[in-house]
């Protein structure tokens, strides 16, 4: 018998709690990541606004609205991922607990154990699979994560270009450089988040 | 995966619903399982069986901390209800789970132990929910002889378990009752079957009668929303129960001396 498999203990490091941590972190980090399309949307704006003198701040603002975009995509899918995540490791606590039940039942007797030994290794080929499925999940969101990572350290050199051609704003100097920092605020959360995210799940 | 909703939302307080599966094998009947929380602090009612944890509570998560669960209602001891607590129970030891006296140790089969249950009296009892005061309502013998419904004076909603079921037959499973006529032909069957004693009928209908209640939330089917509330509840105080038993027993009569079976 397969005493890791069965035991109370996470397997491969998955528990449900575990996961649901993850989860309330990443919500987060979607959360935040998906105010960038409004802010680049306002950044457009106060693009027009200032006309020809800021058509370098227009160009980053129009990027950031693309970049909004890509970010929020990629946000749907790292939520998809979690909620995913989230039902392969119930799953797999609902095929524990039965398997936990089976091997309980075995050691009572040689008898049981002769007549449930077919019923436990179906359960745990089961859970095997299982298992299987959720690596391949959890894998699949620590590359989503990485990929995410990367697309919002973009995202930063973006708002840094947006604070060089902030300064040529003139009339609209001020409004310009608020949007910046709320920019650079946002990708500095995001990051941050991704970052001790990907950390834990290397 | 199922799905969830919020059906009300004020300030800190809110009622979500989580429903209908499209993954759900077809010999599992669909749940409503309603999770209440205030300020951070949250009760799932009747949180369903084993088999769906997985889909239940995933969908929880998507849009809430499941480690706010702090308690857990069930309205009656039947597998739908409450066969899953012992996961939820491995998730958070520490859950209490609120349920009638008369089924506090017959439920322990399904997991937990002394800590875990806080008894109901036959005649109810508030619940407390940070600030929020819930109340069980009785409602024995529709259709558990033990049996309790939560009401929330704030959000004036009562989750009615059983009460108000309807098994909706794929394109008539809105999450909300917005033809009572046509609804109601899919409860008709259910109530007259499960509910057993027309006394407990009439004494429950008198009872939430006096309630002010905007939606009215059953454990399977669709929500009934302001006048229907009152519709339903005319509706059952007429309704014959108990005759579900003698009403198949006639139809399998007709059947077999036209030579056909029935189910």
């Amino acid at each position: 018998m397969n005493e890791r498999i069965i035991s109370n203990e996470p397997v491969y490091g998955l528990s449900l709690e575990g996961v649901v941590s993850i989860n309330e972190i990443l919500k987060k980090v979607i959360d935040i990541a998906c105010q960038i399309d409004l802010v680049a949307l306002n950044a457009v704006l106060i693009a027009k606004r200032a006309g020809s003198e800021s058509a370098g701040f227009h160009v980053v603002a129009l990027e950031l609205r693309s970049f909004g975009l890509k970010i929020e995509q990629e946000m749907a899918v790292l939520e998809r991922l979690i909620q995913l995540n989230v039902l392969h490791i119930a799953a797999l606590l609902k095929l524990k607990k039965n398997l936990g039940l089976l091997n309980l039942a075995m050691t009572k007797s040689d008898q049981a154990k002769m007549l449930l030994q077919d019923c436990y290794a179906l359960a745990e080929k089961n859970l095997q699979k299982e298992m299987d499925v959720s690596h391949a999940t959890w894998d699949r969101l620590a590359r989503e994560i990485r990929s995410a990572l990367s697309l919002c350290r973009r995202g930063a050199v973006l708002s840094n270009n947006g604070r060089i051609e902030a300064t040529y704003g003139k009339t609209m100097l001020e409004d310009m450089q608020h949007i910046v920092a709320r920019i650079d605020e946002i990708m500095n959360q995001a990051v941050n988040g991704l970052k001790s995210l990907s950390e834990t799940l290397k | 995966m199922k799905k969830i909703e919020i059906i009300y939302e004020n300030g800190p307080h809110q009622w979500a619903v989580i429903t209908r599966d499209p993954e759900k094998p077809d010999y599992l009947i669909d749940t409503n399982e309603y999770l209440i929380s205030y300020a951070g602090h949250a009760l799932l009612t009747d949180p369903g069986g084993m088999e769906i944890f997985p889909a239940v509570f995933s969908s929880i998560s998507a849009k809430y901390d499941p480690r706010n669960i702090e308690m857990l209602f069930a309205s009656h001891q039947d597998p739908d209800i409450i066969s899953s607590l012992a996961l939820w129970l491995d998730f958070n030891p520490d859950l209490q789970c609120y349920l009638s006296w008369l089924w506090a140790s017959f439920i322990p089969h399904f997991g937990g132990n002394a800590d875990t249950f806080i008894p109901l009296p036959d005649e109810g009892m508030s619940i407390q929910l940070d600030r929020l005061t819930l109340t069980a309502v009785p409602a024995h013998y529709l259709h558990s002889s033990g049996n309790f419904n939560l009401y929330d004076p704030k959000a004036a909603i009562l989750f009615s378990g059983d009460i108000g079921a309807a098994l909706l037959p794929p394109g008539a499973d809105g999450l909300m009752v917005t033809n009572f006529d046509q609804h109601i032909r899919h409860a008709d069957g259910f109530h007259r079957r499960w509910m057993g004693s027309n006394e407990a009928k009439l004494d429950w209908c008198e009872r939430v009668s006096k309630l002010k209640i905007d939606m009215m939330c059953p454990q399977h089917g669709a929500i009934y929303q302001g006048a229907d509330v009152e519709r339903f509840i005319n509706w059952f105080a007429e309704l014959p129960i108990g005759v579900g038993v003698r009403n198949s027993v006639k139809a399998q009569a007709v059947l077999s001396a036209l030579g056909e079976t029935g189910t």
